[in-house]
């Protein structure tokens, strides 16, 4: 029995550590790292050495070609246009949920992505303010991967290097994010929680993608800390936070002065005619997830939300609803071309505003 | 071959399908891709984008474009809705959102509407070339007021404290361009503040009650509301059901105008006779009722009052039955005759006097209700207005209103309905 009892323990070992382990770097630490940024007397890095004994910086080894199978998520194409389609979702499509830097970074579009120290310059006309940005970041120096100044690592650091240590190497995407390390934040965005599609949106489905955290809000001023758009509110504050910015009135059954995130619509089914029970084509109940237009949830388990007006605060609008966080082919980087309807482009508007089609 | 129907019946059946499947936004006068809404400073969006009239985040490439930036306003509109401190006319045009571009000065988009008169009225120049201009003539419905009784109305959920009074009766993401296809209800650009959140006049119509009779339109030829010979009202919304979702018994409307509360209006057959009302007597009338197969007619609010403004008091329109007033509507005198009279037989329409004057009506025809005439004239009539023979006309509107009746009249009156 006992024999038995341990052979059991080691295969359930055997199945289970890999599981744990998915998406923690894995292979020859040279994959990604060097000693003393030389190879055979040839410098690494041309530029001079990585910090952390990297072999490239963050742009480097995350510029590449989706195909599905890819471990690493590539934000950035270089040598050709990223398969888009209207709204990134489709199946012929090649980008991940966060879109892609190429028509901000190689079609020079400022509007079509972040400007993001190391991919691209400055934008030409915001420069280093973003828009609806009270606080951080600092508008003397630009966006960055990671950092005081980014969006990844922990931004109480200087160095998007040393903001992002310990990140890639206790990844675990099986989990729910919660936020209490840099490694248990969704995507490395510190705090920020949520469950993370393994291959990250590519090609997403209403049964395969990201699960996004979202809070439903009693106060306009509430930051709604641990959310995808409170991270985004670090830098575009009016446009998630702040009294007397978003809403006039008691927040979610006054008016809005800014389109409302961190905010289940499941509050507003009745109103407006009750569009918004119309989501994504349903009834109301059980109305099936969009990934054109997808909605937060409040529910941190890893059980994955395919459907929305399913539970409490499940249909919880988020920046990400209409806007990519590294770039897409439309201004704002919306997820769609919003500026084009209705003479054309796509009105993935309607997806939560049913009867402005 | 015997494909081809088959072919044909599914393409068919798609393209109903697709029509059936549009939305109704873009069905709308501002969401029309061709003609709809058009800020001038966010041309780069499609025509007819939320973004002419909404802000998502009161910022667009971090500053807000013309004509107004500042805070965010409510709704997301690029300015404030309405201003509450307007309280009578003339109005500018940041009093009102619409007017930033229903305004053919306006500084957000330049469009021209023309009033009722002569949209339906089939008149061909003159009046207003805008809304704002139409509320800023002699009368106007005013928007405070409707704000006053539309906000916090529990017949009416949706308005809300930061809601535009034009919504009250307009749904800017249904209304259609009616005035492009003046006799097509389909186009209706009304919504009952009841019934905020659906088109009204598609299918409720002034047909509905049986002895509707569209007035004449260009001159005698046609009827209103698009110069056709159809007559029966299936081409007028109901603004009879309308307007009375407000104008109704037991809703009390303050004028600020008027610095009185509105005559409640009961146009059933227990209210006023230019209702369902039962007539009681001759009413000395004129084409094309005179001749109409029909009788004890219902009038359709339309049919006398403009919506918006009018160059005479009490919204009353500058052309009426086929023709323009002979004059000025104003609170003084009798010159609501020149309305009356567009109906109704004046003396110079009997034959026996002068336009606007109503000695046959009252006095000679078979049915006048004051007959002979009366003696003494001075009980009516200021001694100073008779010769010994004659009078000069009295205000109509001393018993021709809304519910009114003769009491005015003291010793002398009939006991008839008077409007």
């Amino acid at each position: 029995m006992r024999r038995a009892a341990t052979i059991v323990l080691i295969l359930a070992w055997v199945i289970l550590v890999p599981l744990h382990s998915i998406a923690k770097v894995t292979g020859p630490c040279v994959n990604c790292h060097t000693m003393h940024n030389s190879q055979a007397g040839v410098s690494v890095v041309a530029e001079g050495p990585v910090p952390c004994l990297l072999n490239s910086d963050c742009i480097g080894c995350h510029a590449g070609i989706n195909d599905g199978s890819n471990t690493t998520p590539y934000v950035l194409m270089t040598d050709s246009v990223p398969i888009y389609e209207s709204t990134g979702t489709e199946a012929d499509t090649n980008t991940l949920a966060g879109g892609n830097f190429y028509w901000v970074a190689i079609s020079g579009l400022d509007r079509k992505g972040h400007n993001v120290a190391g991919v691209v310059g400055l934008d030409s006309t915001l420069g280093n303010t973003p828009p609806g940005g009270v606080e951080d970041p600092s508008p003397s120096k630009q966006l960055t991967c990671a950092g005081v100044n980014g969006c990844h690592g922990d931004r109480d650091v200087y160095s998007p290097y040393k903001a992002m240590s310990g990140a890639h190497h206790n990844n675990d995407m099986t989990l729910w994010k919660n936020g209490t390390t840099l490694a248990l934040s969704y995507r490395f965005l510190d705090e920020v929680q949520g469950l993370e599609d393994t291959d990250y949106e590519y090609r997403p489905t209403a049964q395969h993608h990201n699960k996004y955290y979202g809070k439903d809000r009693a106060g306009e001023a509430d930051r709604a800390e641990g959310t995808i758009s409170s991270l985004c509110g670090q830098c575009h504050g009016n446009f998630h936070n702040g009294s007397g910015e978003i809403a006039s009135g008691t927040f979610g059954n006054g008016v809005w002065l800014r389109h409302p995130t961190d905010f289940d619509m499941a509050r507003a089914k009745s109103r407006s005619g009750g569009e918004y029970a119309g989501y994504n084509g349903g009834t109301g109940t059980g109305n099936p997830y969009s990934v054109v237009s997808p909605v937060a949830t409040s529910d941190t388990s890893t059980n994955l939300n395919t459907t929305v007006f399913s539970g409490t605060d499940d249909a919880i609008v988020m920046c990400l609803s209409c806007h990519r966080a590294h770039g897409t082919p439309n201004d704002a980087i919306l997820r769609w071309d919003y500026k084009g309807w209705p003479a054309g482009g796509y009105n993935g508007c309607a997806i939560c505003h049913t009867e402005k089609d | 071959m015997k494909a081809y129907p088959a072919v044909w019946l599914t393409l068919c059946l798609l393209l109903i399908g697709q029509a059936t499947w549009a939305g109704s936004y873009i069905d709308s006068a501002h969401g029309d891709s061709p003609d709809g809404v058009n800020r001038s400073a966010t041309t780069e969006y499609s025509i007819g984008n939320c973004a002419h009239c909404h802000e998502m985040h009161a910022s667009m490439e971090g500053s807000e474009p013309e004509p107004i930036s500042g805070a965010p306003a409510p709704f997301t509109l690029f300015a404030t809705n309405f201003n509450t401190s307007a309280t009578s006319g003339p109005y500018s045009e940041s009093d009102n959102f619409c007017f930033y571009c229903h305004n053919n000065s306006g500084s957000a988009q330049q469009v021209v509407n023309y009033d009722y008169s002569r949209v339906y009225g089939c008149d061909t120049f003159g009046g207003p070339t805008s809304i704002f201009s139409a509320f800023n003539q002699t009368s106007y419905h005013n928007l405070e007021d409707i704000w006053n009784f539309a906000d916090g109305n529990v017949n009416f959920p949706w308005f809300k404290e930061y809601s535009n009074p034009c919504n009250a009766c307009h749904n800017p993401h249904l209304a259609k361009r009616n005035w492009t296809d003046p006799d097509n209800p389909l186009l209706s650009s009304i919504s009952k503040p009841s019934d905020h959140f659906s088109l009204w006049g598609t299918t409720d119509l002034m047909s509905k009650y049986s002895s509707y009779e569209a007035p004449y339109c260009s001159g005698t030829a046609n009827r209103e509301p698009g110069r056709t010979a159809v007559h029966d009202g299936s081409k007028t919304p109901d603004y009879v059901g309308f307007c009375t979702d407000c104008h109704k018994t037991g809703n009390t409307i303050y004028s600020t105008t008027l610095l009185r509360d509105l005559e409640e209006i009961n146009w059933s057959s227990g209210g006023d006779k230019h209702g369902q009302q039962s007539r009681n007597g001759g009413i000395d009338i004129e084409e094309p009722y005179a001749s109409a197969t029909n009788s004890n007619f219902v009038l359709s609010c339309l049919d006398c009052h403009e919506p918006h403004g009018a160059p005479n008091i009490m919204l009353i329109r500058r052309r009426v039955n086929g023709g323009d007033l002979d004059g000025t509507v104003s609170s003084s005198s009798n010159t609501l005759g020149y309305l009356c009279t567009r109906c109704h037989k004046d003396d110079a329409d009997a034959g026996t006097g002068l336009l606007n004057e109503w000695k046959f009506v009252h006095h000679n025809s078979g049915d006048a209700p004051y007959p002979g005439p009366s003696s003494p004239c001075g009980d009516c009539h200021q001694p100073s207005d008779c010769n010994g023979s004659d009078c000069n006309p009295i205000n109509c509107d001393h018993c021709h209103f809304h519910n009114g009746n003769d009491d005015w009249a003291g010793t002398h009156k009939s006991g008839r309905i008077t409007f």
